[in-house]
C-alpha cells in the first residue's frame, strides 16, 4: 500500500545559515494494508515530518513515495488533494476542532470534498459521530468538551470520509493518561474492527505499544523497525 | 517469591482444591508465567509442615479419597495479614546487564551496544504484548490489570533509560576515537 525507497526531506538553508538541513536522509518502509504503526523517536528525528509527506501535506526532496504503486511525486494537485480526502484521515495532537463550529460542524467539514450528496451530510457525520460513542456531543463546541472528548470528535472528523489510512500526530499528547489510553482504544478498534491501517506518531513507547509494528526513528534514518506480533517480522 | 502468600490469600476465601488453587493463581497473575503443579504441591506440603493449612475431610466428595482439600488456620491468617501489613523492599538490580555496563570500558563494546540494542528491542515487543493483554482482561480483573501496569511503567522506565545508554556509549566512543 505504502512504500517509501530512500526517501528524503531536505529543507534549504535557513536565514544565517550555511548549509541546508537533511531532516529525512533515506527512510525505506513498506506499510501493507490493515497496519497499525507507529513511529518513535525523540523531538527533530523527522517522525513528523515523514508523517506528513506520508498524507501528501508535505514533499519530499529524494528517494520515492509510492502510494498503492503509484509515484507521489508524480501527482499533479488534484491528485494530492483527493489522496488527502480519500484515502487519509488526520488526527492532530491539538485537535485543530474550529472553535466557532459545533461537534457536527466540525465532523461535516471533510464532506464539502466528497462524493457525497449536501443533503446526506448531517446523516453521514451523526453515523460516523455514533460510531464513536459522541453523537450527544453533536450540538456542542469544541469549547464545551474536555481535551478527551475533543479528540475522539477529531477522529470522527478523521474518519468521516471514510479513509484508508488514519494518520495520526501524537494523539495523546495533550491529554492525561487515562484519557490517552481511551484513545488508543478507540484507534484499536477502528483497527480491528473497522481494518482501518492506523499510522501514528509517539514520542511515548507506552502509547507506541499498542501497534503492531513499531519503526523508530534516529536523526532522520530507521534505527530499527521490528513487528509487536510474535515471530512476526517487520 | 510470595508464591505461599498469595495461597494464602485464596485459602482465606474459601477451602480449595490443589487444582482450584492453580487455576485461580493464573487467573489473578496473569502476567507471570503459569503455576506448574509441581510447585503447586511442593508449596502446598511447605504450608501444612508450618502449619499454616491444614488438610481436611471434603464432606460432599467422601468416596472420592484421592482429592484433598486445604484450609486455612489461624497461624495462617496471622502470616497472611503480616505479610500484607508489611511495607516492601525496593531492590537495585543486580542482574547480568549492570555487570556488563560496569565492564563496558573493558569489554568489546561494539558487542555491548549491539546486545543493548537487540535486548531494548525485546522490551518494546514485551510491553507490547502486556499493553494488548491488559485491553483482553475484563473489569473484574482490577488485580491482574495492575500488575501489568506496574510491569508496563517497568519496562517504560528501563526502555528509556536504555535509549540514554546507548546514547551515552556511542559518545564515548565517539570521544575515545577523536
Amino acid at each position: 500500500m505504502i512504500t517509501l525507497e530512500n526517501l528524503q526531506k531536505t529543507y534549504p538553508a535557513a536565514h544565517g545559515e550555511n548549509s541546508p538541513a537533511p531532516v529525512l536522509r533515506g527512510v525505506l518502509v513498506n506499510i501493507e494494508k490493515g497496519d497499525f504503526v507507529a513511529i518513535m523517536g525523540k523531538s527533530g528525528c523527522g517522525k513528523s515530518t515523514l508523517l506528513n509527506i506520508l498524507g501528501c501535506l508535505d514533499d519530499y526532496t529524494g528517494g520515492r513515495y509510492l502510494l498503492y504503486g503509484k509515484e507521489v511525486a508524480a501527482f499533479n494537485s488534484k491528485q494530492k488533494a483527493r489522496a488527502r480526502s480519500k484515502t487519509f484521515g488526520f488526527v492532530f495532537q491539538s485537535f485543530h476542532l474550529l472553535a466557532s463550529e459545533t461537534v457536527l460542524d466540525n465532523v461535516k467539514l471533510p464532506l464539502r470534498y466528497s462524493d457525497i450528496p449536501k443533503k446526506d451530510y448531517d446523516k453521514v457525520a451523526l453515523s460516523t459521530l455514533e460510531s464513536l460513542g459522541i453523537a450527544h456531543l453533536s450540538s456542542k463546541y469544541p469549547s464545551a468538551l474536555s481535551g478527551g472528548e475533543q479528540q475522539r470528535a477529531a477522529i470522527a472528523r478523521a474518519l468521516v470520509n471514510s479513509p484508508d489510512v488514519i494518520l495520526a500526530d501524537e494523539p495523546t499528547g495533550n491529554l492525561d493518561s487515562d484519557t490517552g489510553k481511551l484513545i488508543m482504544k478507540t484507534l484499536t478498534r477502528l483497527h480491528e474492527e473497522a481494518a482501518k491501517t492506523i499510522i501514528l506518531v509517539t514520542h511515548d513507547v507506552k502509547i507506541a505499544s499498542y501497534a503492531d509494528k513499531l519503526i523508530e526513528m534516529r536523526d532522520g534514518v530507521i534505527a530499527n523497525c521490528f513487528s509487536c506480533k510474535k515471530g512476526g517480522e517487520c | 517469591m510470595s508464591v505461599k502468600h498469595l495461597m494464602l490469600a485464596m485459602f482465606a476465601q474459601r477451602d480449595m482444591y490443589g487444582y482450584e488453587i492453580k487455576n485461580m493463581y493464573d487467573t489473578l497473575l496473569v502476567v507471570n508465567e503459569n503455576l506448574n503443579f509441581g510447585q503447586v504441591y511442593s508449596t502446598l506440603a511447605r504450608l501444612l509442615r508450618d502449619g499454616l493449612i491444614i488438610q481436611i475431610q471434603d464432606s460432599e466428595n467422601e468416596t472420592q479419597d484421592e482429592k484433598k482439600i486445604y484450609r486455612i488456620t489461624k497461624n495462617g491468617s496471622d502470616e497472611l495479614l503480616h505479610w500484607v501489613s508489611q511495607a516492601d523492599n525496593w531492590n537495585a538490580y543486580p542482574d547480568n546487564l549492570s555487570y556488563k555496563l560496569a565492564a563496558c570500558r573493558i569489554i568489546d563494546r561494539d558487542a555491548l551496544l549491539s546486545s543493548i540494542e537487540a535486548y531494548r528491542v525485546g522490551l518494546v515487543q514485551k510491553m507490547s504484548e502486556l499493553t494488548k493483554t491488559q485491553q483482553r482482561l475484563s473489569d473484574e480483573q482490577v488485580g491482574a490489570s495492575l500488575v501489568i501496569e506496574r510491569n508496563i511503567f517497568r519496562l517504560e522506565s528501563d526502555i528509556n533509560w536504555l535509549a540514554l545508554c546507548i546514547d551515552k556509549l556511542n559518545a564515548q566512543v565517539e570521544n575515545d576515537y577523536s
